[in-house]
C-alpha cells in the first residue's frame, strides 16, 4: 500500500469538492475556498494499492470534472488547481505549503 | 564615512547563521558630545537638519554599496554614482522672504523657474544632470488646484502633501515615477507613470498609466521629469511638467527628502520549541550565482536594499510553547492570540509594523514550512509565522556541498517569503488570481521571495543557482509605488475597506442598517438579479424617531465595490419626493426597504462574474448608521444561452422593467424576458422573468397613448388571464424558490397585486389560493409574523 494526497490549491472559492480515489469517496465538501497566502483549500491523504489509481476531481455547482491514473510510488501527491474554468490535476513528490 | 555594514559582518567570520547587525555610522552620528552647550534654537535647527541629512548620506550610500566599482571606490575612496531615486516631497508655499507666487500652469511647455549651470554628478553616469538654483516660484503652491488657497506655511501643511516617488536609478530600478496627493479637502489620488530617459529632452518622461482616487487632481496624461541638484551642491529637486489630457502644462517643482520608499518596523518573537533565522551567509552555499556578495543579509537588509526600509524594533520575547495548547503545534487563532499578547506594537489598525513568529510546527504538520496567517478581522496582514520544525529544516539531498547552509537559506527564504505576503504580495505563480491591483500574468519562473525555489524549472537547485534575494520587478512596482492601502499592514486590500469597517464598528449611534439578502448563500447565477434587503432597527432602550421614508429618501447612499474594477455608488431608477413623516421605532423595531442592486440609472452594477462587496449607509438625525458589507458573487456564464442573452438582458430597458416589476410599453424589453423564460426556463432570470411579464398580464392599468399630437391620453389596459396563466405558474409555482430570488418584500408586493388582479378577473379561488401559499412559505422562512398575518388577512378579503 502506499500513501497518496490530493491537494486542493489554487482557484476553489466556496465550491462544493468531490475527490473519488479508485472509485471510492475520499473527500465531499462543500465552502472550500483557497488559502491563498499558502496555495491551499484542503489536503486529503488516502491509502492506494500499488500500481496505479485512478484519481478524480469534480466541482458539481460548477460543472467541473476531471481524473488522471497515479503511481502514488512515484509521485505521492496529486496538486489540484482550479483555473480559467478548468480542474487542473499535476503529480508530484512535493507536498509542501509555505 | 558609513562602516560597510556587509563587508565587515564578513570579515569579522560570521557564520551562516548569526543574526549579526553591525550598527551603523549613521546611528553613531546622532550621539551626543559631552561637554556640548545647548545650542540655540536656530542653530539646533541647523544642527538637526545637518544631521538628518548626513544620516541620509550614509543610508543612501550604504544603500548602493553592492552595486559599486571597488576599485574606483578604492581609488577615489567616494561614490561612483549619485543615487537620485526616492522620495520628493512638496508641502506647500516657502516664504523667504516675499510673497508666495502660485505655480501658474505653463504655456507651450516652456518653464518658468530658472536653471544655472551646475557641477553635473559624475562623469559618464549616462544621463546629465544639472544643478538648479531654487527659486519660490518653484517652491510649490496650490492655487492650481481649486479651492486650496494656502496663505501659509502651517495651513499648507494641513492642507496639502504631495509625494513624488522616483524609481530610476539605484538597485532595481523599476523606471516609474508616482506621486500620491493628500489633501485634507478635495479628495487624493495615487497615479503611476513608466518612464524612460529622453535624451533631447535632458528629463525622463511617460504616461500616466495608472490612477487611483480624484483623477481631477492630476487630470493630465504625460509627465516629464528633470532631477537636478546633487548631495554636493546641496538640495536635490525634481522638476515635474505635466503635460496632456487637453490641459495646460503645469509645473510643480518637489524637494528630496529621503532614500526609500516605504519605512515599516518589525519584531521577531520566538517560541521556546523553535530557533530564530533573520540572516543568512550570501556566500555560504556554492550553489548560487558567480557574482552574488560574500556578505551576510538580514531579513531587514533584504528590504531596505530594495527600497522598504525595514528596521528591527527590538523587543523579542520567548513565547512558551504551552500557549500552543498541548499539542504544541500552533493553530492559527493560537497564533494571533499570540501575536496580541506579545507584539509590542500591536494594534488592530493599519500601520506599518509587522510581526514575525518563529514557531516550532503548525498543526496543519510538516508539510507547511511558514504562513501569513492574520486573514480575519478587520486589520489583516500584520503578521506571519515560520516553522523550525517542517520541510524548511530537512536536510537536502544527499551530495548537497553544505547541507547546514542550504539549511540556513532555506529557512531565511521562507521567512522573508512570509514577510512578503503581510505586504500583500502573492505567489509568483498566481498574480493573475485574486484580486491583482493592476493586471498582472504569473511569474512561475521567477527568481523571487515569492516563488516556491522547487517548483521552478530544474527545482531548488536551479532556483538558488539564479536567485539573487530579491523581489520580482512587479513586485517590486507594487511595494514601492502601489497605493498605500494596498500595500500597509492592516490595511485593505481595495475600497478603503478598512476604513469603512473601522467607522462602522466605532459608531454608537441607536441605529443599526443591515443590508442582506433573503436567502442563505450569497452567490448568484449568470443572469440572476439582486434584490436586497435593508433593515433599520433601534438597537437602543429608548424609542427614535426617524422618517418613515428613509430608507427611499437621498439620505441613503449604497457603494457597489467589485473586487476588480473601480466601486460606484448605485443608483436607483427612481427618486422618490416624500414629505418627511416622523415615525417612532421602538426599542428593537424595524424599518424595511428592497432594492434592487443589479442595476440603475447610470447602468448595471453587477454583471460580470466575480466578488462584489456593497455597503450601505444612512444618515439620519439620530446619527449615521452604516452597514457591514454584504459580500456577493456573482457565477460565470453557464451556457452559450447566457452568453448569447447577456447583452440583450444588461440593457436600460430590461434593467427598468425588473427593477419596476413589470412594464406595458417596454415592449423590446418584454421580448427579451419571454426569451429568457423560453430558452433558460429553469434558471433565476426566468422567475423574475416570469413574474414582471405576469404582473402585467395579471393586472389593470393605464398607459399613456399619442393618438395626435394634440391628444395623449390615458388608456385603461385590461388583464390577459391566459398569458397570466402560465406566467404566474412559472414564477409564483414554487414560492420558495421565488422567495430566494425575488426577496421577501418584493414576492410579498408581487404577488399580492397579481392576487388582487386575479380577484377582480373573478378568479377568487386562485386569488386566494395564491396568497394562501405565500403566508405559508414566509411563515416557514421565519418572516415577521405581523407580515404573514397581514397576507393571511388579505386572502381572507380575496374571498369575500
Amino acid at each position: 500500500m502506499s500513501s497518496l494526497t490530493v491537494s486542493l490549491e489554487d482557484g476553489f472559492d466556496q465550491d462544493h469538492v468531490v475527490v473519488v480515489v479508485d472509485g471510492v469517496v475520499v473527500l465531499d465538501e462543500r465552502q472550500v475556498s483557497t488559502r491563498y497566502q499558502i496555495s491551499l483549500a484542503r489536503e486529503v491523504t488516502t491509502e492506494v494499492p500499488a500500481g496505479v489509481a485512478r484519481v478524480g476531481v469534480a466541482l458539481p455547482e460548477r460543472g467541473l470534472e476531471s481524473a488522471l491514473d497515479i503511481d502514488a510510488a512515484r509521485t505521492p501527491t496529486v496538486r489540484v488547481s482550479v483555473r480559467d474554468e478548468r480542474i487542473q490535476l499535476q503529480p508530484t513528490d512535493i507536498p509542501r505549503h509555505a | 564615512m558609513a562602516d560597510r555594514r556587509p563587508e565587515v559582518a564578513a570579515n569579522q567570520g560570521a557564520g551562516a547563521g548569526d543574526a549579526t547587525r553591525i550598527e551603523g555610522a549613521a546611528e553613531s552620528g546622532r550621539a551626543d558630545m559631552p561637554g556640548r552647550a545647548q545650542p540655540g534654537r536656530a542653530q539646533a535647527t541647523e544642527r538637526k537638519e545637518f544631521d538628518r541629512t548626513f544620516e541620509e548620506l550614509v543610508q543612501h550610500v550604504a544603500a548602493e554599496l553592492p552595486h559599486f566599482d571597488r576599485e574606483f571606490e578604492a581609488r577615489l575612496g567616494i561614490p561612483q554614482r549619485v543615487r537620485r531615486s526616492g522620495v520628493y516631497v512638496r508641502r506647500g508655499i516657502q516664504f523667504p522672504s516675499g510673497p508666495a507666487f502660485p505655480a501658474t500652469p505653463l504655456p507651450g511647455g516652456t518653464a518658468t523657474g530658472q536653471e544655472s549651470a551646475a557641477a553635473r554628478a559624475v562623469e559618464g553616469t549616462g544621463p546629465e544632470v544639472t544643478g538648479g538654483a531654487e527659486t519660490a516660484v518653484v517652491s510649490g503652491a496650490v492655487a492650481e488646484a481649486p479651492h486650496a488657497a494656502v496663505v501659509s506655511e502651517e495651513s499648507a501643511l494641513s492642507l496639502l502633501r504631495e509625494e513624488l516617488r522616483v524609481d530610476v536609478d539605484g538597485l532595481y530600478p523599476t523606471m516609474t515615477v508616482s506621486g500620491a496627493i493628500l489633501r485634507l479637502f478635495g479628495g487624493n489620488l495615487t497615479w503611476i507613470a513608466r518612464v524612460a530617459w529622453d535624451q533631447a529632452a535632458g528629463a525622463y518622461v511617460g504616461p500616466i498609466s495608472y490612477r487611483d482616487g480624484v483623477s481631477a487632481l492630476v487630470p493630465h496624461t504625460d509627465i516629464r521629469v528633470k532631477l537636478t541638484g546633487s548631495w554636493l551642491t546641496g538640495g536635490m529637486k525634481a522638476h515635474v511638467t505635466y503635460t496632456g489630457g487637453g490641459q495646460p502644462d503645469l509645473h510643480r517643482t518637489y524637494a528630496y527628502d529621503r532614500g526609500h520608499f516605504r519605512e515599516v518596523g518589525i519584531e521577531y518573537d520566538c517560541a521556546s520549541d523553535a530557533t530564530a533565522v533573520t540572516s543568512y551567509n550570501l556566500g555560504a552555499h556554492p550553489n548560487r550565482p558567480a557574482d552574488l556578495p560574500d556578505a551576510t543579509l538580514t531579513i531587514e537588509d533584504t528590504f531596505s536594499r530594495q527600497g522598504i526600509r525595514m528596521s528591527n524594533i527590538g523587543s523579542s520575547d520567548i513565547i512558551p510553547i504551552s500557549e500552543a495548547d498541548t499539542d504544541q503545534k500552533w493553530s492559527d487563532i493560537e497564533m494571533h492570540d499570540a501575536m496580541q499578547v506579545h507584539w509590542s506594537r500591536f494594534k488592530d489598525q493599519a500601520q506599518w509594523q509587522v510581526w514575525t513568529l518563529f514557531a516550532g510546527e503548525h498543526e496543519f504538520g510538516h508539510g507547511l514550512g511558514g504562513i501569513m496567517f492574520d486573514d480575519i478581522g478587520t486589520a489583516q496582514r500584520q503578521g506571519c509565522a515560520v516553522f523550525s520544525k517542517s520541510f524548511i529544516s530537512d536536510p537536502p539531498p544527499a551530495g548537497d556541498p553544505n547541507p547546514a547552509a542550504s539549511v540556513q537559506r532555506m529557512r531565511f527564504w521562507t521567512a522573508v517569503h512570509e514577510i512578503g505576503h503581510t505586504f500583500n504580495l502573492a505567489h509568483a505563480w498566481q498574480k493573475s488570481l485574486g484580486t491583482p491591483w493592476i493586471p498582472l500574468a504569473d511569474e512561475p519562473e521567477a527568481r523571487s521571495f515569492m516563488n516556491y525555489p522547487y517548483f521552478v524549472s530544474g527545482g531548488t537547485n536551479a532556483f538558488f543557482a539564479n536567485f539573487y534575494y530579491r523581489f520580482s520587478d512587479d513586485e517590486l512596482l507594487f511595494l514601492r509605488h502601489a497605493p498605500t492601502r494596498f500595500v500597509r499592514q492592516g490595511d485593505a486590500a481595495w475600497f478603503d475597506h478598512h476604513g469603512f469597517e473601522e467607522a462602522r464598528r466605532a459608531s454608537t449611534g441607536a441605529l443599526q442598517l443591515t443590508l442582506r439578502v433573503n436567502r442563505t448563500t450569497t452567490r448568484y447565477a449568470s443572469l440572476e438579479p439582486v434584490i436586497a434587503e435593508l433593515k433599520l432597527k433601534n438597537t437602543s432602550t429608548v424609542a427614535v424617531v426617524v422618517d418613515r421614508y428613509c430608507l427611499h429618501s437621498d439620505d441613503l447612499a449604497i457603494i457597489i465595490n467589485p473586487e476588480r474594477a473601480p466601486a460606484r455608488q448605485w443608483l436607483p431608477y427612481a427618486r422618490y419626493c416624500y414629505r418627511a413623516e416622523p415615525h417612532i421605532l421602538q426599542p428593537g423595531q424595524s424599518l424595511y426597504a428592497q432594492c434592487f442592486l443589479s442595476a440603475g440609472r447610470d447602468g448595471w452594477y453587477l454583471t460580470e462574474p466575480g466578488r462584489y462587496h456593497v455597503y450601505a449607509a444612512l444618515r439620519t438625525p439620530a446619527g449615521h448608521a452604516l452597514s457591514a458589507p454584504l459580500n456577493l458573487q456573482i457565477d460565470p456564464p453557464a451556457s452559450r444561452e447566457d452568453e448569447r442573452l447577456a447583452p440583450d438582458v444588461f440593457t436600460d430597458e430590461v434593467g427598468r422593467v425588473l427593477a419596476f416589476g413589470g412594464s406595458r410599453v417596454l415592449n423590446e424589453a418584454n421580448n427579451t424576458l419571454k426569451e429568457a423564460m423560453e430558452r433558460l426556463s429553469q434558471r433565476p432570470i426566468a422567475t423574475h422573468a416570469a413574474a414582471a411579464l405576469g404582473n402585467i398580464a395579471a393586472t389593470p392599468g393605464r398607459v399613456l397613448v399619442d393618438r395626435t399630437d394634440a391628444d395623449r391620453r390615458f388608456e385603461l389596459a385590461q388583464p390577459a388571464p391566459k398569458d397570466a396563466e402560465t406566467m404566474i405558474e412559472r414564477a409564483y409555482g414554487d414560492l420558495n424558490a421565488a422567495a430566494d430570488t425575488l426577496g421577501h418584500i418584493r414576492l410579498t408586493e408581487q404577488v399580492e397585486r397579481v392576487a388582487t388582479g386575479l380577484a377582480e378577473a373573478g378568479q377568487r379561488r386562485e386569488a386566494a389560493g395564491l396568497t394562501d401559499r405565500l403566508a405559508a412559505t414566509l411563515a416557514d422562512r421565519a418572516v415577521l409574523p405581523s407580515v404573514v398575518q397581514r397576507v393571511r388577512e388579505h386572502s381572507e378579503k380575496l374571498t369575500r
